[in-house]
This record gives structure tokens, C-alpha cells and sequence, in this order.
């Protein structure tokens, strides 16, 4: 239940009840009335949803239907033209400018060419601050990676990028994730690694935001899936 | 066939040739703009003082001719960077041969970059024709416009100054397709688009310095271009500078398109 | 702080690993200083000047540019060129780090840093880091070249080799107009033009915006105004030297008001700006 119209829960997973659950703003991300245009295009169009920690969120729809847009808006990438999103109880672009604690991946990685894996995230570490060393290694290990693979990222396959931006988004585990189709070139192996980890970040109490394609594998992870039509939660 | 004429269409349908045709247009008509308002109607003046190229007065001839390599390479010689480095190539190269689509981006650029630049003179040749008659330059109140007799093409500067003005816009439109040509094979080293269309305006201005004033005569392709000729510059020397860039040019392209494992 | 983390990034991968852009400055300098060489051993021969010259005589002829330019149909106009490539290389070297740093990483850093005006900020202190190392590079090498060539280490000049280049209000200025004009001022305005390039860049193209200030610079050659910002580089056309001249505390003003104006525009506008 939510007071707030036009917000639909329209899965659950088999077997779960959806308890009711008293809107509380300062926990997760609440997205009232969220619109965007660019160039006279409607990316977003009055989208309202609750998204609570500790829960996997999987967004659907067809390419170019929204998904990565809503992605950045949350990421504080986008600005709204209208309606709020509220995390933990600030208001983007109002009350902070970027959430707090997030690490996301949307679209193609990119990497400072010439650098390894390892220094690419130590960088970023280091311009977030409080993420030590062997934080960032065990980002790298868990995604597959070697922390100690001399390759630069130039010489990385595609696969191997894809685990790297992944490996950044979850370096530190912060409190929010925002993951626009991960796994993506990965091996089944690695793809395996990865549902087992977002599994552990979640029971962790982590926010999770995760856009797929493959049906089974957002129906396997998510706790919620919500889909979207040019710009519309539907 | 097919390739080149899809290049060439990509080439002449992109927003960047007009920009660039814009750019060159406004230096031009700045100058006139001011050769007018300074002169008005003297009848003393003729269209050779007035054209852009030959207008030693102000400042825009200097503007134009050192920005004319950008001018050249902005329309769509930096495409093939980015056709590298957004992958299209390979869709290219599975369905036609290396060659043809490496000589027809050639082309393509070279043709954009000549229009890119003769077009904003051809324009202000016609502004200044509509002004100001075609007569023979005084030589008295046009010392500079440098054309004594050891300079190139003197009689024509003399006898017939609009073919001589048409000469010279040939002569930059087809150095200014150089140029463009000269991006499109520096692009499989370059890192970024930026650099990649860059390359023939800082090899320009660097041999501006480095090649002036080392020989008899101008070796600088900076003052080669300029139709007031600040250096003297024998023919040959312009042949020669020209056929060099050129055939390094055509090697490169042809080698690697040859040679080139598209990753 | 996190300016500084930034700050220290850029400085990383704007500055140090493109470190053969300094190769410009250390050329020019070293062409500089050959020539200066030259034409001060040649008056040596004829009598006019009694010594090896001193440090900012290299320096002065180094950065002269040219004097007010007034047309006259027997001097033609022609861009100084080695003022020229020294000023448009710092353009060079200004003009597309930032506009690629957010086109290719934008994402990950604002999401690192969580501070839009900090990636700014950031990138302003690059820029005026950029240009005083250039021009250190430029002034070290002709202070390095000139001792080699048997010069004095003191910053006076040699009053009988300046003035029969450049006349006698050039050799009458003092140390401290000398290092304002030909030393302080060329770097402060150098600041204030590519402070703007780098905002402009984002919202033209960089080619663009170098164009633009490729045009600026052939433009302040041949007009000696004070908006025309590249003849404060240019100490012969320091109002002190001659009175077509531009005033050097203007100069020093211009540059401080355009970064301020650049650095609250470029607040402003990376504040609203999407990043994808």
C-alpha cells in the first residue's frame, strides 16, 4: 500500500506476502512525481514509486523505455524538471546533490585506459573517501577480477570490463546499488558469482536497483519488479 | 562505388560542413564589412584589394588562413576516429573491402575540406565583385600584397587579377583537402577525436616556424597558402610540399588498409 | 577536501601523464634563447652591447611578441608566429582534458565525489596549475639557456642591448615593471583566457572553443586594446613601454575578474547540467 496514487506493485514473488508497511520517508528512496523532458521527449513521466533497504528492485521494459534514465535520476545524475526523489530523508538537488552512499553502474564502463583494474578503482576509492585497499580488492575479488592482474584496462575483454564496473559499484558496499544490466557478457560462472553477492549485499541490508533483460534472472533476484513504458511505471 | 557515395553523403549532409562554411563566411564578411566602411565607394579601390585573400589591411586574412586547417578538418575529418572508436568500422569492413571504404573516407574528407574553405572565398570574391571593379592592383598603394616579380604567378596578379584570386582558391581549397586528408590517417594513432583533427593545424603552425626563412624561398605551408604571399615562394617548392604530404598520405592509407587487424 | 582529491587526480592524469606537452615551452625557450643569443653576439661585434647580457634580457626578448601594430602598406601585418605557438600551445594543452574527463568518466566521478561544484573547482585549480607550470617550464629553461650562454644571473637588464631593440622607454623600466610585464601578466591573462576555453568548451565543442581563442590571439596582435586580452601577454605593448600600450594593472584586473566570472559561470552551469 502506498498513499501516494499510481504506484503498482506488479509482481511478487511466488510464495512471499507483501506486507503493508507504513510510508516512513527517511528510509530507502521515494520517488514522488518524478518528470523529465529531453529535447521535447518525455523521458519520465509522473513516476512515483517506494523503494525500501534491504530489498532487490528490478526495473523492465524495452530498450529506451526509461529504465537507465530513472537510474540516473536516482544516481542524482539527471535533474528532474519536476517532482522529488527523497533518500533517506534528503531531497535530491535540494537538501544533497548526490545520494549519500551509492555505487551504480549504468550503461558501458569506462575506465582510465592505461591504468589497471585495481589502480582504476583505487582512484575512484580514493575521491570517495573511507574505502581502504583491501576493500577495493575484495571488490575485485569478488567480482572475478585479480587485484593484481597487471593488464590495463585498454587490454580488458568486454566481459572483464563489465566485472570491473561492477567490482566499482559495489567497492565499499554503500547503502544503495544501482545496476543497469550487469550481467551482461558475463560467463554463467561469473553470473552466478554475482546473484550470490547482490544476495549478500541485500540481506545486508542493502538497497538494491538492478535492470535486466533476461527475464528468469530479475524474476530469481528481485524482491520487486516494476516495469516501464516510455517513461511510465505500468 | 557505393561506399564512396555513402561517405560523400555523410560528408555533405553533416551539420559540421556548414558550421565550418559559417565560420569562414563570417571572418570573410567581416572583412569586407570593413574594407567597406573604411573605403566606402573610392573608386580607387579595386576587387583585389578587397577580396579577403589579398586584403593585407586587417586582420581577417591573417584570421582566415591561420584557422584554415581547422576550417578544413572540423566538417568530417575526425570521423574516422570516431568510426574506430565507436566500432563502426567493423560493420564497415564485413560488408565491403578496407580499401574502398579507407579511400572513399579520403575522398569524402578531402572533398568537405576543399569546399569548407574555397566556398567562404568564393563567397566574398562575389560580395567584393559586386562592390568594387576588377582593375589592376597599384602597385604604389599595394606594395605588399607582396606580388613583385619573383613572386608566384606576377603576371596574373598584374594582368588578370581574378583568374589570379581563382588560382588561389583552388590552390587552398586543395591544400585545405589535404589537410583533411592528412586527419584521416593520423587517426589510427591519435587518442581521441580531438587530437585526431588537430593533427594538421599543429603541424601547420609548428613547420610556420620551424620552415621559415631556412632556404630561398618558403617551404612553410602557412605562407604558401596566403594569396598576399608575406614569403617569397617558388612553384616548385609548393609542388613539392604538396606531393609529399600527399603521397605519405596515400601510403598510410593504403597500408593500413591493407595491413590492419580491426579489433 | 574532496576539491583536493580531484585536484590531485587531474593533476595525475592532466598534467603529469601528459607531461610532452611541456616539450613546447622547453622548444620555444630554447629557440628563444638561440636567438637572443644571436642577435646580442652580432651587436657584441659591432660595439653595442659590452657584455653576455642578464637573465631578463632573454627573458624580455623572449617574450616580447610585437609591438602596437598601425597599418601601413609597406609593414604588412603578420602574426608574430613564436608568440603565437607559445600562446595557442597552453590553449592546446588547455582544451580537451575536462570536456573528455566528463564525457568518458563524468559518471563515475560525480557518483565518487558527490560534489559537482568540487569536480569544477577542481578543474579551475587544473587549468591555473596547467598554465604557471607551462610558463615555469618556459622561463626556467631561458634562465638555464641564458647562464649557459655566459649571461649575468640578475634580473636587471642591460639597459644598451634593450634599448637599441626595443627604444629607450623599454630600457628605462624598472625590475619590478620588467617581472610584472614580462613575467606575472603574460601567465595571468594566459590563466584568465584558457579558464574561459575550458568552460566554453563544454558548451561549444572543444575545436570550437580553441578556434575561438586561436582568434582572440590573432586578433590582440593586431589590435592593441584591452579587450583584445592577448596583448597584455605581449610586454612591448605595455603602456609603460609605449602610449598606444595597454595598462598592466588593467591586465591583472581583466584576468581576475574573468576567472571569477568564469568560475561562478561554470558553478552555475555544471549545478544544472545532466550527466550521461
Amino acid at each position: 500500500m502506498c498513499e501516494r496514487d499510481g504506484y503498482v506493485v506488479l509482481f511478487k514473488k511466488e510464495g512471499c506476502t507483501v506486507n503493508s508497511v507504513t510510508v516512513n520517508k527517511t528510509d530507502g528512496i521515494h520517488i514522488v512525481d518524478l518528470c523529465k523532458k529531453i529535447k521535447g521527449s518525455v523521458i519520465l513521466d509522473h513516476v512515483n514509486l517506494i523503494m525500501k533497504p534491504g530489498k532487490i528492485y528490478g526495473l523492465r521494459g524495452k530498450n529506451g523505455s526509461g529504465k537507465t534514465m530513472l537510474m540516473r535520476a536516482v544516481c542524482g545524475l539527471l535533474i528532474p524538471d519536476d517532482g522529488e526523489i527523497i533518500i533517506n530523508g534528503e531531497t535530491l538537488h535540494r537538501d544533497i546533490r548526490f545520494p549519500r552512499s551509492i555505487g551504480a553502474l549504468i550503461e558501458n564502463p569506462s575506465f582510465i585506459p592505461e591504468y589497471t583494474g585495481y589502480r582504476n578503482l583505487k582512484m575512484l576509492a580514493s575521491l570517495e573517501g573511507g574505502i581502504s585497499d583491501s576493500e577495493v580488492c575484495k571488490a575485485l575479488s569478488r567480482t572475478g577480477l585479480d587485484p593484481d592482474d597487471s593488464r590495463t584496462f585498454r587490454k580488458y575483454s568486454l566481459g572483464m570490463k563489465q566485472k570491473l564496473g561492477i567490482a566499482n559499484a559495489i567497492m565499499g558496499e554503500p547503502d544503495i546499488i544501482v545496476l543497469d544490466e550487469p550481467i551482461n557478457a558475463l560467463d554463467e560462472e561469473t553470473v552466478g558469482v554475482i546473484k550470490s553477492e547482490l544476495i549478500k549485499l541485500r540481506d545486508k541490508g542493502k538497497l538494491i536497483i538492478i535492470a535486466c533483460h533476461d527475464r528468469e534472472e530479475l524474476e530469481y533476484l528481485s524482491d520487486t519488479i516494476y516495469e516501464i513504458q516510455n517513461g511510465r511505471i505500468v | 562505388m557505393r561506399t564512396l557515395k555513402f561517405e560523400m553523403n555523410r560528408a555533405f549532409h553533416g551539420k559540421w560542413l556548414y558550421i565550418s562554411i559559417l565560420l569562414g563566411t563570417i571572418i570573410a564578411a567581416l572583412d569586407l564589412g570593413l574594407f567597406r566602411i573604411v573605403y566606402g565607394s573610392d573608386k580607387g579601390k579595386v576587387l583585389i584589394q578587397a577580396w579577403l585573400g589579398t586584403n593585407y589591411q586587417f586582420v581577417y586574412n591573417s584570421l582566415f588562413y591561420v584557422l584554415m586547417p581547422l576550417f578544413a578538418c572540423l566538417p568530417y575529418a575526425g570521423t574516422y576516429f570516431s568510426d574506430m572508436d565507436s566500432g563502426y568500422d567493423r560493420n564497415i569492413c564485413v560488408k565491403t573491402s578496407r580499401f574502398s571504404y579507407m579511400t572513399s573516407k579520403c575522398v569524402a574528407s578531402f572533398a568537405s575540406g576543399f569546399v569548407a574553405v574555397s566556398i567562404p572565398l568564393l563567397l566574398d570574391l562575389y560580395g567584393a565583385a559586386g562592390l568594387y571593379p576588377d582593375g589592376k592592383p597599384d602597385k604604389l598603394s599595394f606594395l605588399t600584397a607582396g606580388i613583385i616579380d619573383s613572386y608566384l604567378f606576377p603576371e596574373l596578379f598584374n594582368g588578370r587579377p581574378w583568374i589570379y584570386i581563382l588560382l588561389f582558391i583552388f590552390i587552398d581549397g586543395m591544400f585545405a583537402g589535404l589537410f583533411a586528408v592528412m586527419s584521416v590517417c593520423i587517426s589510427r594513432w591519435s587518442r581521441n577525436r580531438f587530437s585526431a583533427v588537430m593533427f594538421p593545424f599543429v603541424v601547420y603552425v609548428l613547420t610556420g616556424v620551424v620552415l621559415d626563412g631556412v632556404s630561398d624561398g618558403c617551404w612553410s605551408v602557412l605562407q604558401m597558402v596566403n594569396p598576399e604571399q608575406p614569403s617569397v615562394t617558388y612553384m616548385y617548392q609548393m609542388v613539392v610540399v604538396y606531393m609529399f604530404t600527399a603521397c605519405v598520405s596515400v601510403m598510410v592509407t593504403w597500408f593500413y588498409s591493407r595491413r590492419r587487424d580491426v579489433l | 577536501m574532496k576539491t583536493l582529491r580531484l585536484f590531485r587526480r587531474d593533476l595525475r592524469l592532466g598534467l603529469v601523464d601528459k607531461w610532452y606537452i611541456y616539450l613546447l615551452p622547453a622548444v620555444f625557450a630554447i629557440s628563444q634563447v638561440v636567438r637572443c643569443h644571436t642577435t646580442m653576439h652580432g651587436m657584441k661585434d659591432f660595439g653595442g652591447v659590452a657584455s653576455n647580457g642578464t637573465v631578463m634580457d632573454y627573458i624580455l626578448y623572449s617574450m616580447q611578441g610585437m609591438e602596437v601594430y598601425n597599418f601601413d602598406p609597406r609593414n604588412p601585418f603578420i602574426v608574430p608566429i613564436y608568440w603565437f605557438v607559445f600562446q595557442i600551445g597552453a590553449a592546446y594543452m588547455m582544451a580537451y582534458y575536462s570536456y573528455d574527463d566528463l564525457a568518458v568518466h563524468g559518471r563515475l566521478i560525480f557518483l565518487s565525489s558527490r560534489d559537482r561544484g568540487a569536480w569544477w573547482r577542481s578543474k579551475c585549480l587544473w587549468c591555473i596549475t596547467g598554465i604557471i607550470v607551462y610558463f615555469a617550464v618556459a622561463y626556467v629553461i631561458i634562465a638555464v639557456g641564458a647562464l649557459s650562454m655566459g649571461a649575468d644571473s640578475s634580473m636587471c637588464m642591460t639597459r644598451s642591448f634593450i634599448s637599441s631593440l626595443f627604444g629607450v622607454n623599454a630600457a628605462a623600466l624598472s625590475v619590478s615593471e620588467q617581472i610584472l610585464m614580462a613575467c606575472i601578466l603574460p601567465t595571468a591573462i594566459t590563466i584568465a583566457v584558457s579558464m574561459l576555453q575550458v568552460l566554453m568548451s563544454f558548451v561549444l565543442t572543444p575545436v570550437i572553443s580553441f578556434s575561438c581563442v586561436c582568434a582572440v590571439y590573432v586578433v590582440s596582435a593586431y589590435y592593441t586594446k584591452w579587450y583584445a586580452w592577448g596583448s597584455y601577454t605581449m610586454w612591448l605593448r605595455s603602456s609603460y613601454v609605449t602610449d598606444e600600450g595597454v595598462y598592466p594593472w588593467g591586465g591583472i584586473l581583466t584576468s581576475i575578474i574573468i576567472c571569477i566570472l568564469v568560475g561562478f559561470a561554470g558553478r552555475m552551469y555544471f549545478s544544472n547540467k545532466d550527466i550521461y
